[in-house]
């Protein structure tokens, strides 16, 4: 059977080496491609010997071996398919249900091999088929009929020796399972007797394993050894190692290990590794002198530099460990700890050796917690030096996890109340882990502890702020959006404030800003604190600088609070100016505000606040050239409403300038207030007016008419009043082609009709008399008004026209007297005609009284008294040359007569001019020949000049 | 320092030795507007304790810058104080600039509370029209004034000064004489009545009014000037050339009109 299996193993070796050249198979296909092969091979074999038709015993025999090949090839494809399941479903895949094709084929096989039996009873196959019946029932059927068959073979192989020797064996590993020492020691002593088995010595491992079980040490010592030696015979299937195993817990278990390291040196070249075995189980036996003996000979051996034995040195210091510690020899055990950072250990002994280590600090952590007395505080130093170095160690050893022992050491330490230390270590396993995360996340736990550290040091203020900012921050750089990260943020930012780093505060809040984007009103809280602090540390251009933050926007801060914030500043800003204005040195404060006022990083508004003060108090200062240029530059950097909120203010200071005299400026600044808030037009009439009036003060006319060109429009309206006012101005200070200009641009002909026509008649006769030309214009524009005083002015300066032209013909026609032969009855004649047109001419002028214009009838006054005075000298001038004295004496009498009557009607005219002029109070410019004073005014004009008349009222009452 | 100090001490100086007001009246008694008006106080009152401290002394005596300071120093204390404005208006109507006293006098009007007060800006209203030759406005602010205020007399006395230069000597008398009631030694209201008498051709009374005026003020030119007159048309020619003779000679106007009668006078000397 073994034969053939081997015949057929080559062949399917050969076979699949051919196949393997020509592609490389995986361990499963090579595995699969074998078992259809042997299966084939086996069925094509089976075929052949069922086409014989009358089989023979031998036949039949082979036909046997053959089906108890297929049950085998079955059970080592269900046994595999039953492994895959069992690796894939667990537990839950039972035996039974798996090997059912292999129990099937058993039991036909099995069948099979009776009936042979049964068929032919004497066979010479008879032991064989019993042999391969129990070596079926062994492997495929566990029907525990296996050493019946046995038996049965041993019985009837008398003459077969093979089959005999082989049943026998296979009997004596049956009891040796079976643990029946006694029967497997009688049937080893019977196999052994053959040593010409290649598994002999196999036979005598497992004899002297019978044997110690039988409690027969140096008897199975002596088989053991016996075995290990044969082995390194060729012949014999080598089974040192499991001899060398097996000997080393014999010689503990016999107490002969001098023996057996005598044994190991001189059989296996005192091997290092037999040596730390045998050490091993000495030591577990509890055999500690022999173990420190054999510990003292591997000291010697093995060397951490020999690179072959590495691993075994490794397993050396491990065993010294176990060795120590369990026979509690601490010194000893830390010392070999200490060395352990240096051993090479591979993956597994690394595993090992922390696994030790960690026992021996747990046990020890255990003990000083235990020990530890909170009252007074004490505690085995000595065990917290130890323990730490073993954290150390731990470290050392399993770099990996050194964040993980900092963290026990921290633990440790605080176990104890030893919390400075315990922070130390706290922070050195985050900056550990930092560097190289351990398995386990220890960093909520390490901060935690941390925090709690901090509250239990006493530390100076500064030390606690810097351990919480490192807490704090460690937190936030690693959870920086959990629920307590946004408690620890203003934590944060208020350690920052309570030493008014405003830079990190506001990295602080930035942070926050950053993950927790629906905190807005906690994070305005926050940045108020700090423009707080900077308010009252005066801090102005670090505040200037979070102005402009709030002004681009930052945490949507609302406009008045920005603002309010830029009021602030500039107040604190402008303290120190306006105290120094208010102690007289006003170039120092307008210094100071022109620095602040060019000073790049202020917000806008400071600035133009800061020209804006220096407007003032040059407006103060009453140097109103440069308060006005600072107004302007200051409003370059106002915002709409920053305008609007200064408008009362240069309002005002408009209305003080003027008040302090100086309407220029106070024009130039109600000017400004009108180019700057040309939109508000309701509100700028009034100062439209302002500035009007302002120029008309200073009686500057060309600028009021370019206040009104250039800022009309700025204006609501140009109140008809102002209009008037400007009309009127113009008349009263002699502007006249300015009044008619404005009068016409603005078309107030029709609106002020009366006083147009008033204005227009005052100048005309101021020129009258004085310049023809400007008489003729202002009469154009009386003619051209139609107002009916206009009209009569018009009307009556025609008839008085009329009327002089016919006084000064009546001049002229004088009577005449012939100079021979004279008529004095002619004269007489012709002197009454004269009389009697110059009364005509008198009457006349009643025409003109009657129109009722006072002055006209006061200038028809004076041609009526100048007519009456000229005929009264006329009249006293006639001579009739008639030689006859008492002709001539009566001639001048009566014409004395008539010239002193025409004196009387020239005083009477007189009279009724001054009556005239009294009555209605005429102020006449014109008034010559009816004047009372006519004689005086003659002789010269000593009427008060007007300049000298008037007396002001300068006393009040 | 030291030469601003002398500069202002000159100019103080200046000004004390320029003061020349030919209208000014030493003595109180014979001011009858001495309540009303600073216009004719000599430098003596002027400076006297009750009247030095008052910037409007210092305009009246051509310290208008000086005035102006102590004014505006004083602004915030008198912006609803008519006396204040009416004093600056004053002091600009003094310095002739007219429409700066106009704008001081609708300040001065705006604050009045009283009639009494208002007739005070209104006469002053009529003074600038005066100066700037609108008569016709000036009569009526004075009109208007004296309306309010029938007892305040400037109003009254520059009325009477209109109406003088018109002829309207009737109206003129009503206020002259109503003025010489309340002060019969006024050296501008009697030679205001004696002017009214000349113009209109009664000599004699002229003559009665105009020697009532203490001598020390028949220098004046403008007094001189009417006496002169006077006696030219009286025919008392050597009192005539006395008046020219005693004349002050520093008022332009006047002299053209003392070289006039003075001409009339030789004239008629010779004849």
């Amino acid at each position: 059977m073994k034969f053939l299996s081997s015949l057929i193993l080559i062949l399917l070796t050969c076979n699949l080496a051919f196949a393997k050249g020509k592609k490389t198979l995986s361990k499963e296909e090579f595995a699969r491609l074998r078992w259809n092969k042997i299966y084939k091979l086996t069925q094509e074999e089976i075929a052949t010997i069922n086409q014989v038709r009358r089989k023979t015993p031998k036949l039949m025999y082979r036909l046997f071996e053959l089906k108890s090949e297929i049950v085998k090839l079955f059970k080592e494809k269900e046994n595999r398919e039953f492994m895959a399941k069992k690796l894939k479903y667990g537990s839950k895949v039972k035996r039974e249900n798996s090997f059912k094709k292999t129990l099937k084929l058993y039991k036909e096989a099995n069948a099979y091999g009776l009936s042979i039996l049964k068929k032919y009873p004497n066979t010479p196959y008879k032991a064989g088929i019993y042999y391969t019946l129990a070596l079926n029932s062994r492997d495929f059927s566990y029907d525990k009929k296996e050493l019946g068959y046995l038996r049965a073979a041993i019985k009837y192989s008398s003459g077969q020796n093979k089959v005999n020797y082989l049943a026998r064996t296979s009997l004596a590993e049956y009891y040796y399972n079976k643990k029946n020492w006694k029967a497997a020691v009688y049937q080893y002593e019977i196999v052994l007797k053959n040593a010409d088995d290649e598994w002999y010595s196999k036979n005598l491992l497992n004899y002297g394993w019978c044997l110690l079980k039988a409690q027969k040490f140096g008897k199975a010592i002596d088989s053991l050894e016996k075995s290990y030696q044969l082995s390194k015979d060729d012949f014999y299937i080598d089974v040192r190692d499991q001899a060398m195993t097996g000997l080393i817990s014999f010689y503990v278990l016999g107490k002969e290990i001098d023996r057996g390291i005598k044994f190991i040196d001189k059989n296996a070249n005192g091997d290092p590794e037999y040596l730390l075995k045998l050490a091993q189980k000495a030591s577990g036996k509890g055999y500690f002198k022999d173990t420190e003996n054999i510990v003292d000979i591997l000291e010697s051996r093995l060397k951490p530099a020999d690179k072959k034995s590495t691993e075994l040195y490794a397993d050396f210091r491990l065993f010294q460990f176990d060795l120590y510690k369990q026979y509690h020899k601490p010194k000893k055990l830390m010392k070999i700890a200490k060395m352990f950072p240096k051993v090479k250990f591979t993956e597994y002994q690394q595993e090992d050796a922390v696994r030790k280590i960690s026992d021996v600090v747990g046990a020890k952590q255990v003990i000083l917690k235990k020990d530890f007395s909170k009252h007074s505080h004490e505690f085995d130093e000595e065990i917290l030096r130890d323990i730490i170095v073993y954290f150390d160690i731990l470290s050392a050893v399993n770099i990996k996890e050194t964040a993980q022992y900092e963290y026990f050491k921290a633990e440790t330490y605080y176990s104890v109340e030893l919390f400075k230390e315990a922070l130390n270590s706290y922070k050195t396993s985050i900056s550990a882990y930092d560097k190289t995360p351990s398995k386990a996340d220890l960093r909520h736990k390490n901060l935690d502890a941390v925090f709690s550290c901090i509250e239990n040091i006493n530390f100076s203020a500064q030390e606690k702020r810097n351990e919480l900012e490192y807490a704090y921050l460690k937190y936030l750089g690693y959870w920086p959006k959990d629920s307590k990260a946004q408690k620890i943020y203003p934590r944060l930012y208020g350690l920052y404030a309570s030493v008014d780093n405003y830079n990190k505060m506001q990295s602080s809040l930035d942070r926050y800003i950053s993950h927790f984007k629906k905190d807005k009103v906690k994070q305005q809280e926050l940045f108020r604190l700090m423009l707080d602090s900077l308010i009252k540390k005066e801090e102005t251009k670090l505040l200037a600088n979070k102005i402009t933050m709030m002004q681009k926007g930052y945490l949507a801060f609302t406009k008045v609070e920005v603002k309010k914030s830029e009021t602030i500043l500039a107040n604190i800003l402008f303290k120190q100016f306006q105290q120094l204005n208010k102690e007289g040195k006003p170039e120092k404060a307008l210094a100071g505000y022109q620095q602040i006022h060019f000073t790049e990083y202020y917000p806008a508004s400071v600035k133009g606040e800061a020209a804006f003060n220096m407007g003032m108090i040059y407006t103060d200062l009453q140097d109103n050239n440069n308060a006005l240029k600072w107004y302007e530059k200051s409003f370059a950097f106002f915002n709409n409403k920053e305008k609007d909120a200064k408008r009362v203010f240069l309002e005002k200071m408009a209305l003080r300038t003027a008040l302090l005299h100086n309407f220029l400026n106070a024009a130039k600044l109600n000017k400004f207030i009108l180019k700057s808030y040309c939109a508000q037009k309701k509100k700028n009439t009034k100062i439209f007016q302002a500035a009007i009036r302002n120029d008309l003060a200073n009686d500057y006319i060309s600028k009021t008419m370019f206040t009104i060109k250039q800022y009309r429009k700025c204006s609501h309206k140009f109140p008809m009043e102002l209009k008037k006012e400007i009309m009127t101005h113009l008349y009263e200070n002699k502007h006249e082609n300015d009044l008619f200009t404005f009068i016409k641009e603005h078309k107030l002909n029709n609106t002020y009709a009366d006083e147009n026509a008033y204005y227009t008649e005052r100048l005309y006769w101021s020129y009258y008399g004085k310049s023809k030309s400007k008489e003729k214009q202002m009469l154009y524009y009386l003619k051209a008004h139609k107002h009916k005083n206009a009209t009569l002015l018009i009307n009556a300066l025609k008839q008085y026209q009329k009327f002089k032209k016919k006084a000064q013909k009546f001049a002229k026609q004088r009577v005449r007297i012939k100079s021979k032969n004279p008529n004095p009855n002619d004269f007489i004649k012709d002197l009454t005609t004269r009389i009697n047109k110059m009364k005509s001419l008198t009457s006349s002028a009643d025409q003109i009284f009657q129109l009722g214009h006072g002055q006209v009838s006061v200038l028809v006054y004076d041609e009526l008294t100048k007519l009456a005075s000229n005929f009264s000298d006329e009249v006293t001038e006639y001579h009739i040359p008639i030689n006859d004295a008492n002709f001539q004496k009566q001639f001048k009498a009566e014409m004395l007569k008539i010239s002193n009557n025409m004196l009387k009607e020239a005083k009477s005219i007189k009279l009724k001019s001054q009556n005239l002029v009294e009555k209605y109070e005429l102020l006449i410019s014109k008034r010559e020949d009816s004047h009372l004073s006519k004689e005086i005014l003659d002789i010269s004009d000593i009427r008060v000049p007007a300049s000298d008349m008037a007396i002001t009222f300068g006393l009040g009452k | 320092m030291k030469v601003l100090n002398l500069l202002l001490i000159t100019f103080t100086l200046y000004s004390c030795a320029s003061f020349n007001n030919p209208r000014q009246i030493k003595e109180e008694q014979l001011d009858g507007l001495k309540f009303e008006s600073l216009k004719r106080y000599d430098e003596a009152r002027l400076n006297s304790p009750a009247q030095g401290k008052d910037p409007l002394s210092l305009c009246h005596q051509g310290d208008f810058d000086e005035a102006y300071e102590k004014f505006k120093a004083k602004l915030d204390k008198n912006l609803n104080n008519y006396v204040y404005w009416n004093k600056i208006s004053t002091c600009y109507i003094l310095q002739k600039k007219y429409t700066q006293a106009k704008k001081f006098l609708d300040l001065a009007m705006s604050t009045a509370k009283t009639n009494t007060q208002k007739s005070v800006i209104i006469n002053n209203f009529g003074v600038i029209q005066m100066e700037n030759q609108n008569f016709h406005e000036a009569k009526g602010y004075f009109k208007k004034s004296i309306a309010l205020d029938k007892k305040a007399l400037t109003p009254r006395y520059n009325l009477s000064q209109i109406y003088l230069r018109f002829g309207l000597y009737k109206n003129a008398s009503e206020e002259i004489d109503l003025l010489l009631k309340k002060n019969t030694k006024d050296v501008d209201f009697l030679n205001a009545k004696a002017h009214l008498e000349l113009m209109q051709n009664n000599y004699k009374a002229a003559l009665v009014y105009f020697h009532k005026i203490p001598k020390s003020y028949r220098g004046r030119d403008d007094i001189a000037t009417n006496m002169a007159m006077t006696y030219l048309m009286l025919g008392l020619y050597d009192n005539a050339q006395a008046a020219l003779d005693n004349a002050d000679k520093s008022n332009s106007y006047y002299l053209a009109g003392q070289l006039n009668i003075s001409k009339k006078l030789n004239k008629r000397l010779k004849k």
